[in-house]
């Protein structure tokens, strides 16, 4: 006769267990990244007319009282200029994952769920759009729609939708088997529904880990094609467009080019540590 | 009773060359629908005539000018001849440079090819040698602290790499050009920005690579024997550990190849197709996109077709079958 331990019960995560639990460089990064999200959003709030306000008597002060960081080569606040650009490029970011996800989960869902040929085709489109790099595409498209935000921000959905899409469909196709699934099935469950109410919330979980790392590949991908000035125009500010218009001082004063770059890199890699980490926790 | 059996063949292709055929076939395949989709979207949506011209172009200046390119004729005659042309590699005339497109695409490759390679190089060397250290070290404070710069180096924006090198290395203190090429000097830079994303992520996929081997039971064996660390090291460890890497390593060459050379090229002002390319879009100088297009897509795929023949050659284990 054999007696079967009863299972243990697990402790109930407290918060502050569960901080205890997250590595130290998650924490550091996701204090950095609300410190700069914070700082993009309110900055521009506390004193809008700043960031462009030209004033060439100004150029090149070094940092001071008046102006946190220095300023530019037209006399712009440093400061408020790289917290616009930082806010520009943190809620395009924001609007491309957002629609590239939906986009990416339709795809993956519908072609890991129905599979057959749907499951085919969808496969062969999502690696016409792997297969390009996407810089080369994204500067086509930019061209021929001439420059702007919304012609940015589809140009990114288009290169970055098919990362959702590979992960969300292998998700899916195992999600298949499930039995509450078939038994939805077997209820005569329409397949929108199924997607809606059964997928949908079983691979939240991705679309979240996805998007943390998406964002700063968006925020890198945007500033570099504004650096190569095919993306935002003045007198749209972008950090990309900041660091290209400062190249060329590069011999009288380095400083906006450095900060620019280094708070878009802290920004980033803040993102993606935390992104990352949600992603080797789900493995 | 026994059934008729299907007659075999006489001759069978090998699996590895029916494969390779095949994959030269779809290479082509995409070729021709990159050539199509550039003909569409920049000679038939966009409106070439209008773009090539100055902006104080006149209205009868541009009418006569796409008359006298053929952009009045049916698409599809437009088509033809453009495809008639590819396939000849004449894409006509580049309207920035004055020559056959081809022949400043096919000048301005080896550059681009030689700094593709470069850093190709330094980034095999520091990645597995990074990466490997940060395996073996697997969970220690180094290893922690290695994989936390891989991170960062591979999300820093080439462009602002670029111009940091540029500030610490040709500005403040002037050892290396700004830009341009020629000199041996002036190719160190460039790679060297070029090079840290992928480090970044290669010092990743060995670390990943190496540490799994590691802990296979073949390695204990080894060690038990009595092998010495090095040579542990190198003969089962790397060998073992390298097919993620050659993978990841190759994958890096063809997307450098193409798509990284662009931002550096651009920073450092190094005559290679991704510059061209982006002066091509600025100017829309469709005959010099469409064959910077050809050209690099071309190399992609010849780079990818190279790839899957080493991968084949490296793990037996992997079969050779429709995808």
């Amino acid at each position: 006769m054999t007696d079967t331990m009863p299972t243990p019960i697990q402790p109930h995560p407290t918060p502050r267990s569960v901080l205890r639990r997250v590595p130290p460089i998650v924490t550091v990064a996701s204090a950095v990244a609300v410190v700069l999200l914070l700082w993009a959003v309110l900055v521009p709030l506390l004193n809008p007319a700043d960031a462009t306000a030209v004033d060439p008597a100004r150029r090149f002060t070094p940092p001071g009282p008046d102006a946190l960081l220095g300023t530019d080569h037209l006399g712009r606040d440093l400061a408020s200029m790289i917290a616009v650009g930082l806010r520009t490029s943190i809620l395009m970011a924001l609007t491309v994952v957002a629609v590239s996800g939906a986009l990416g989960w339709l795809v993956g869902a519908v072609g890991g769920y129905v599979g057959g040929v749907t499951d085919n085709v969808l496969g062969r489109l999502m690696d016409v759009f792997n297969a390009f790099p996407g810089i080369i595409l994204a500067i086509a498209l930019v061209t021929v729609l001439s420059p702007s935000y919304s012609a940015l921000v589809l140009v990114l959905v288009l290169v970055t939708w098919v990362n959702y899409g590979r992960v969300i469909r292998a998700r899916v196709l195992s999600l298949r088997r499930e039995e509450y699934i078939t038994a939805s099935r077997m209820y005569g469950t329409s397949l929108g529904r199924i997607l809606g109410r059964h997928v949908l919330p079983n691979t939240g979980d991705l679309l979240l880990s996805i998007s943390l790392v998406q964002i700063p590949n968006v925020m890198l991908a945007e500033s570099t094609i504004s650096f190569l000035g095919f993306g935002l125009q003045p007198p749209q500010v972008s950090l990309g467009l900041l660091i290209s218009s400062e190249k060329d001082y590069l011999q009288t004063n380095a400083m906006p080019v450095l900060v620019a770059g280094a708070v878009l890199v802290l920004a980033c890699t803040s993102i993606a540590t935390i992104g990352l980490y949600l992603r080797g926790k789900e493995r | 009773m026994t059934t008729a059996v299907l007659a075999e063949p006489r001759t069978r292709l090998s699996p590895t060359l029916a494969h390779i055929l095949r994959r030269i076939g779809s290479a082509v395949l995409t070729l021709l629908v990159v050539l199509g989709v550039v003909f569409l979207v920049f000679q038939v949506l966009g409106d070439p005539a209008r773009r090539t011209l100055p902006i104080n172009a006149s209205e009868e200046q541009v009418a006569s000018y796409r008359a006298a390119m053929g952009y009045d004729d049916p698409v599809l005659e437009q088509f033809w001849r453009f495809m008639r042309g590819a396939v000849l590699l004449d894409f006509g005339q580049s309207t920035t440079a004055g020559r056959p497109a081809i022949a400043v695409v096919m000048d301005a490759l080896p550059n681009s090819l030689l700094l593709a390679t470069t850093t190709f190089v330094i980034t095999a060397l520091v990645g597995i040698a990074l990466g490997t250290w940060a395996g073996v070290r697997a969970g220690t404070t180094a290893d922690r602290v290695l994989q936390a710069v891989g991170a960062f180096a591979s999300s820093v924006p080439e462009f602002w790499s670029g111009l940091v090198l540029i500030i610490a290395l040709a500005v403040t203190v002037p050892i290396f050009p700004t830009g341009g090429s020629g000199t041996a000097a002036a190719l160190v830079l460039p790679s060297v920005a070029m090079a840290i994303p992928p480090i970044g992520r290669l010092v990743y996929v060995v670390r990943e690579s190496v540490r799994s081997t590691m802990a296979e039971p073949f390695m204990l064996v080894a060690r038990s024997k009595g092998l010495g660390s090095s040579y542990t090291l190198r003969a089962h460890l790397l060998r073992a550990a390298a097919v993620p890497i050659v993978s990841v390593g190759g994958l890096e060459l063809t997307r450098l190849a193409i798509g990284g050379v662009v931002v550096i090229e651009s920073v450092f002002a190094w005559p290679g197709i991704g510059r061209l390319y982006v002066q091509a879009m600025q100017r829309y100088d469709i005959a010099l996109v469409s064959a910077t297009l050809f050209v690099a897509t071309a190399v992609v795929l010849a780079l990818n077709t190279l790839l899957d023949i080493l991968y084949m050659k490296l793990d037996p284990r992997i079969e050779v079958g429709t995808p």
